[in-house]
Parts: C-alpha cells; structure tokens; sequence
C-alpha cells in the first residue's frame, strides 16, 4: 500500500477536479490542451483498467502551481515514472457509485460531462432532452440544459486512440480556448441564471454525484480553497438577463475572481460560403476557421476535395461540377502554435453547392389528351406578302418543367386586296387553366375580323382614311378620321375574340378568368406616299414596336399593363377593359413613318428578359439593340420558313429567373422569294 | 432579376423550447434542400426568416437562396408569444426589402408569407390592428401553420388566406410542414399572372389544411 501512502502525502496537491476547473479557470482558458488532454487520458486509463473512478480523478489527479495537469507530472511526483504501468499508478482509486462497473464508469463520464459542461456553461445550450440527474446541475436549476450528446462526447473522447485530434475535442478545446480580449466582468453581477427552480425536487431526481457525496473532509487540506460554486457560477451568468430573475439558489459568496466569460461555442463543423456548379468559386478558408484568439495559419483537407475545387492552403477556388452537400474534414495548423501544443486542429469543413439551374429544369412533353392541348412550339410565315412577316412561339422551361402546355399564341395575315398586314400575339396568364385557349382564340378572331374588313370582299373602311391622312399628314381632322376607324376596328376586333372566348368558357363549363390572355395587334400597310401607317393595340403586357424609324422617336406601340410587382398585368377578359371608349382609345397608338427596319411584337417572356424595366421599353435603342440580335436571323435564312425556325432557335436564350412562354413576330424587308 | 420574396416567420417562444424548436430547424433544413433543386427556386427565392417571442428578431435578412444558410434559432426559456410585434417588424421589412416597379426598377414578384405558432399572439391588440396593416404589403398569400394543440387557429383566420394545423410538434410533422412550404413555392408564383393566390399543393396527411 505504498503508493496510497505516497499519495497521501500529496493531499495538498490535490482537489475535487470539478472544483480545481472551477477555480482555475484562467489556466484552463489560457490553456485547455494542457488541462483537458491529460485529464482525458487519465480517465481513459482508468477505465481501461476496467475500473471506474468515483471521485472523476477528482481526488486524485495532481495539478502543478501552475496549472500542469498532468499524467506524466503525476508519476514523476510520484516517482515512479519509468516502473509503473496504469494499473499501478491507478491503484487504489475509489470506486465510483453504480451496481456494475459498467454503471459506475457511466456514472464517471456523466460526471466528467458535468464538469466540462459547468466550463462551457454560457455558450450555446440546447435544450434538455435528458437532463443531467447530478446535483450540481440541480443546483443550476432543473431547467438548466444538458448539452446534448454530452456524455457521448466524452465517452467519444475517451475511446479515442492516441487522443489524436478528433473534431470533438477540438470543439471542446477550442470551446475552452481564451477568448481574444478580457473582459472584467461586472464587479457585482445583477442576477443569476435563468429560471433557476429552487424546489427540492430537483435534488431529489438525482442520485448524488461521485464527486458531490463525497465528504470535504477527504480533502480538509485543501491548498488553496476552492472558490464557491455559486460564486462562479454568478460570474458566468450572460449578460443582459432580465434583472428580476430568480436569486441564485446559494447565497452569493464572495467572487474571488473574475474570469473573462469563455468564447461562444463555435459552430462547429466550419461552414464556407455556397457554391454553385459551373460558376467560378473563391472562398478564404482561413477567415471562417477563425474564432476568437485563434487563428490559423494553413489548412490541409484530409479528404478529397469536391471535384473541381482546389485548393492553396489557404483558399478553395474553381469550378465545382456537382451539387450536394460537402463535408471535408481539414487539418489546420494554428497561427503561431505553442511548441506544448497540438500545432494542428481538425475541423470539418462544410459547403453546400447548389446545382446549376439550367441543369434542373426538366422538359417535360405536354399531354397532347388534355382539353386545348396545342403543340410546345408554333412557328408561321407568310407565303406571299411582298415583306417577310414571320413568327415562332416557344413554350417556356416553367412549363416544360412540369409538362403543363404553351400558353402563347400568334396569328399573322396579309391581304392583298387592300395590302394590309395584321400580325397578333396573345400570352395565355400562367394562372388561368385554360388560357392557351384563350390566347389561341383571340388570336384567331382577329385576323377573322380584319379579314372581313381588309380581306376578300371586306368593306374596307381603313384604306381610304389612311390614304388620305398620309397624303396629308397635317390634318388633325384626318388624323382624327383614322382614329376614329381604328378605334371600331381594334374595339370590334377585342370586342369579337372575347366573345369567342366568353362562348368557349360558356361551352366548356368554365368562367371567362379561367382563359384569361393579353392580346398585341398590329395593323402596317404602305400607303401610296411611300410611307407606311403603323397602328397597334394592347391589352396586358409584353409589347410591339417600331425599330429603325428615322426619326428615332417612333417606337413604341404598346403601354405596358404592368402592375407594381413583376407578372401582375391586366387581361383582354377582364370586364373593366373593354368597359369604357376613353379606356380603348388609350389602348390604340398608331404613326405614319417614312420608312422602317422592322415591326416586332413579343409576349412578356421576351421582353421581361429582353428590357430590364418599363423606360427601357420605350426606348428606341433597347428596341434597336434586340433588332441588331434578330435581324441576322432573318438575314442569312434561306426560305420565310427557315426565318420563322432561326427565331424559334433564338427563343431559347436562357435568362435566369425568366422562364415564361416566349412568342415573336416580326414583319420586315426581305430577298426571300415568296413560298410556293 | 425579378426576386420571389418568400418571409417566414417562426415562433420561438418558451413552448416552442426543446424538440419543437429542433424539429423546426430540421424541417427549415429539409426545406431549403428541397427547394434547391428546384431550379425556379433556386433562380428567384429570395427567404427571409423572423423569429418571435418576447423580442422580434430578423435572424435572415432577405437572402437568395443560392447564397444563404441557416442561421441559428434559438428559444428563451419563456416567454410571450408577440406575433403582433412581429408583423409589424415584417411590414417594415417588406417595405425596404421588396421591390415594386417604377420607372428603371423592375419589381419582385409578390412576396409570399408563412407563419408558424404554437400558441396564440400574447400582445392580441396590436395583433388584431397590425393584420390590415400586412393586408396591404401585397402578398401573393398568406399561409399560417398551428402547431400543436394549443395552438389557436381562429386567431390566425383573419391574417391567413390559408390556415394549416398540426396535431402534434413532432419532426415529422414540422419536416412535411416544411416540405410542403417548400413544393408550395416552388409551385407558386412561377408566372402567376394576375392571379391573386398561389396554387397550394395537396398538404400531407400531418398537415390538416383549414377551411
């Protein structure tokens, strides 16, 4: 029984372990590797021995004046450093409280736990799913939070081999680790911790604690005293408490010491900025890893990277090329690292890298059984006409995300007889279930209106006051006449496809909202004078333009019915929009222009993406900018058809968060010989 | 870029303490996976998240959802439930945040926003006068979630379009909760037109949709 002799002797070195944390607490900050590891190890030995250790090494682990805590130190006190092996050094440990050793050493872990958890206490606490059935814990308070995992933490690091770095040691260090500046506590601390119950009920759910039923008197000779718990405890409590929280649960003693309150916990594994496929990363490694006092001067990932990113040591840059959720774990050599320390610490490093969004859009065909199913794509061209009048819709990748139908339509006409052009398009509302119909119908029924007045057998009211006008520009009487006949014909026209539509509502079952559309017509004819009349009528949003005039102010046919926030427009089956003749008129804008490049008319899905706000459709240079795009296409193509399928192939531009059915049509000069 | 502008705002008080607040997390997590990969979503969603109890704290300012990540949520032992304090915080957040069009500005599509409770709003008259004042900010719809059985659903009736509960504050009733938020939008809103309501997918068998 030497050794318990020998250690006997040492009673002065030695205290409760709970109580030497607690009252050294500056030593621990200063340095926690140098506390926390030995201690660790110890109990791990113990253990190992396949014997628990009641008192937690709390009554027989040695600390040095200056805060060494240590194995080694402890056997050379002992001075059996080089004969004895653990059993030796461990013999003689009271057994901890619990029938089996398994339970006892449970009960040591718990303990440890506790321990480490009263230095941690202040950081992030999770709440309760277990509570610690330990009386120091109930002298914080039943409501006082057991870090989850707590004691599966230690039993981690107890079972780690060789006390590597782990990443939970490395938290719990690095959770101990000095915070940058210190702090002086206020000198009287205003309250206590929170909802601190001090019904007796709490200590009646635990079964004491090794280190608590051990009686004081094992350790009378205590050198120096261990400052009261309550008196620590009230130094830890955060600031910023409500002032009338309970009282703490023992009388304040006298702080006979402040300690700088201990960094928050880091948010542990380490989480770097998003990344995204495709798109070019850079993120500084170093800058996150960071947390109070340590910094870091390197870091080495343990595992591969994701492909596509690289790294210098210091950085991760590159090109990810999968998504997904990554976690690396990393070695990282700390900035300026005492030589007694562990020079590296693991961390684990954490990105997320979103998956490029053209890569998840999906094409879904449309079910061609669904009422008014119409194809995904439309493209049409004028055989015939002297100028090449072309159009393509295309259904947006919304749609084709989920396989739902085009919702655009378009019609386009000529009519020889009175030289006319009528070109239209229509954008079925995304919401409405069968507004594909509508638009189609609205389409449809314009170009059956105008043929009844420009075509075959028309009674051509148009031409003659058009004429008239452009051989006298000057008149604002037959200015007048002209608007007066456009106003009939685009309010007849309107007028027309929304009963078309109110009948195919009423036959179908459905309410007019459900075939919701906006509608662009627009009129264009030479006239004699070698100008051209230009009239255009809107309903909704979208637009129709004018390109190339030389006068540079023409452009703009369309007021767009755009609502204060983005996809919210009016409808050609609205009731209010046909409602009043001042409300039509405003809907007509029409210009004699000497000459032109081209007349375009697009649905929203081209002119949200295409014009980057309502001022930038009204200007003519946007206008010239989207024309300077287009015209080659109808440039270099070989038939009219070819021209329609080169603007449809042009449609497919991808403009991130723009997704809506696209539609355009076009009228311009050409070489293109007319269709057979 | 038109932004989707999509506010939750959660519940922290003392009740939601413990496995309810956790739960809650997971689901916000599963959430945020689910909506990234939806490529809409991803292109668009702009999520800010409001936590409420005795004080009201804007944890996630608006954020695009390439960019954001979670930031942590945490519950005070107790305390209020102040909704009330809360929706006044989201209309000023809304009113800086979200976009409208004029003139060089494009706007945001209109935002949409979730409120999750386990209880009823502990400050009830400014509640009552702060819904109108929600009412007006635009919200393509307004969806509230009771969670569990203290929840007060008739008091969320007159600031949701659509009130969902949940029986129990389980994970797995907050993760279909969440994973139903996240199909919702990513259904919603994509070229909504005029509508004034998004089209809410079926809610799961947990999540009771009130009529």
């Amino acid at each position: 029984m030497a050794a318990i002799n020998s250690l006997g002797t040492r009673n002065e070195q030695r205290q409760p372990l709970h109580k030497f944390l607690l009252g050294n607490r500056d030593l621990i900050q200063a340095d926690p590797a140098r506390i926390v590891l030995p201690l660790l190890r110890c109990l791990a030995e113990i253990h190992a021995e396949g014997k628990s250790h009641g008192a937690v090494c709390a009554q027989r682990l040695i600390c040095a004046p200056n805060g060494d805590f240590d194995v080694a130190l402890f056997r050379h006190r002992i001075g059996w450093d080089d004969a004895l092996t653990a059993a030796e050094t461990y013999y003689g440990y009271p057994n901890g409280q619990g029938v089996t050793m398994e339970e006892q050493q449970q009960r040591d872990k718990q303990a440890l736990a506790n321990v480490l958890h009263l230095l941690m206490l202040g950081h992030e606490v999770p709440p309760p799913p277990t509570r610690l059935n330990v009386s120091i814990l109930s002298r914080l308070g039943e409501d006082s939070a057991w870090p989850q995992g707590f004691v599966s933490l230690v039993e981690h690091l107890l079972t780690v081999d060789g006390l590597e770095p782990t990443p939970e040691l490395d938290a719990l260090i690095h959770a101990l680790s000095p915070p940058a500046p210190t702090q002086t506590p206020p000198p009287v601390p205003e309250s206590s911790l929170p909802e601190i119950p001090t019904t007796p009920a709490a200590q009646a759910l635990a079964p004491a604690p090794a280190e608590i039923t051990l009686p004081e008197e094992a350790t009378p000779d205590l050198e120096p005293p261990a400052p009261p718990l309550a008196a620590e405890l009230a130094d830890e409590t955060p600031p910023g408490l409500p002032s009338d929280a309970e009282p703490p649960p023992v009388p304040p003693a006298v702080t006979s010491r402040d300690f700088p309150s201990p960094p928050p916990l880091p948010s542990y594994p380490v989480r770097l900025p998003n990344a995204t496929v495709g798109r070019e990363y850079s993120g500084n490694v170093l800058s996150h890893l960071a947390t109070g006092a340590l910094t870091f001067a390197s870091f080495e990932p343990v595992s591969a990277l994701p492909e596509g990113l690289t790294t210098n040591g210091i950085s991760i840059t590159g090109s990810p090329l999968q998504a997904g959720e990554y976690e690396i774990p990393a070695a990282c050599l700390i900035q300026g690292a005492d030589p007694d320390r562990p020079d590296k610490l693991l961390r684990t490093l954490q990105i997320t890298i979103n998956a490029d969004p053209r890569s998840l859009w999906k094409n879904l065909a449309s079910d061609t059984t669904s009422l008014f199913w119409k194809p995904d794509t439309d493209t049409g061209s004028l055989g015939d006409s002297p100028h090449l009048v072309a159009a393509a819709s295309l259904r947006g990748r919304s749609h084709a995300h989920v396989g739902s139908c085009r919702d655009d339509d378009f019609s386009l006409a000529w009519f020889p007889q009175s030289g006319w052009y009528v070109l239209t398009v229509a954008d079925g509302a995304g919401s409405a279930k069968y507004s594909r119909q509508g638009a189609k119908i609205a389409c449809a029924k314009v170009k059956e209106h105008f043929s009844s007045l420009l075509g075959e057998n028309g009674q051509d009211t148009l031409t003659p006051l058009t004429e008239a006008w452009a051989a006298d520009a000057d008149s604002a009487d037959k200015r007048q006449m002209v608007k007066g006949e456009l106003y009939n014909q685009f309010g007849r026209a309107a007028y027309a496809a929304r009963k078309a539509i109110e009948d195919q509502a009423n036959e179908s079952q459905a309410t007019l909202r459900d075939f919701h559309t906006t509608l662009i017509i627009t009129l264009a004819r030479p006239m004699a004078t070698g100008g051209w009349l230009i009239a255009a009528f809107s309903v909704g949003d979208g637009g129709a333009a004018v390109v190339g005039v030389p006068d540079g102010a023409t452009c703009l046919l369309t007021q767009p019915d755009g609502g204060e926030f983005a996809g919210q427009t009016i409808f050609l089956t609205m009731k209010e929009v046909l409602a009043t003749g001042e409300g039509i008129m405003n809907r007509i804008k029409f210009a004699l222009v000497p000459q032109f490049d081209a007349l375009v008319l697009v649905t929203d899905g081209i002119s949200d993406p295409k014009f980057n706000s309502e001022s930038a459709l009204a200007d003519p240079a946007e206008w010239q900018e989207l024309w300077t795009e287009l015209q080659p296409l109808v440039r270099d193509a070989t038939t009219r058809d070819q021209a329609a399928e080169s603007l449809l192939e042009w449609m497919n531009f991808f403009s991130p968060g723009h997704h809506d059915d696209r539609t355009i049509a076009i009228l311009c000069e050409t070489h293109l010989p007319s269709k057979p | 870029m038109r932004r989707l502008p999509v506010y939750l705002l959660i519940d922290t008080s003392g009740s939601m303490k413990g496995e309810p607040l956790e739960s809650v997390k997971v689901g916000l997590q599963a959430m945020l996976s689910g909506l990234r990969q939806d490529p809409h979503a991803l292109e668009s969603l702009h999520l800010s998240i409001i936590t409420f109890d005795r004080d009201v704290k804007v944890v996630l300012p608006l954020s695009s959802l390439e960019t954001l990540q979670l930031p942590p949520i945490v519950c005070p032992d107790s305390g209020p439930t102040n909704l009330g304090a809360a929706l006044e915080v989201l209309c000023q957040r809304v009113d800086t945040e979200v976009l409208k069009s004029q003139g060089e500005n494009k706007g945001d599509w209109k935002p949409i926003l979730f409120v999750m409770t386990d209880g009823s709003p502990s400050d009830i008259m400014l509640y009552k006068e702060t819904v109108p004042q929600v009412k007006k900010r635009g919200f393509a719809s307004i969806i509230a979630c009771a969670a569990g059985p203290k929840a007060k659903k008739d008091e969320l009736l007159p600031l949701a379009d659509h009130v969902v509960t949940l029986d129990t504050m389980d994970s797995g009733s907050f993760l279909s909760f969440f994973r139903w938020v996240s199909s919702s939008v990513a259904a919603g809103n994509v070229s909504m037109g005029a509508s004034t309501e998004i089209h809410l997918p079926p809610p799961p068998p947990e999540v009771n949709l009130v009529f």
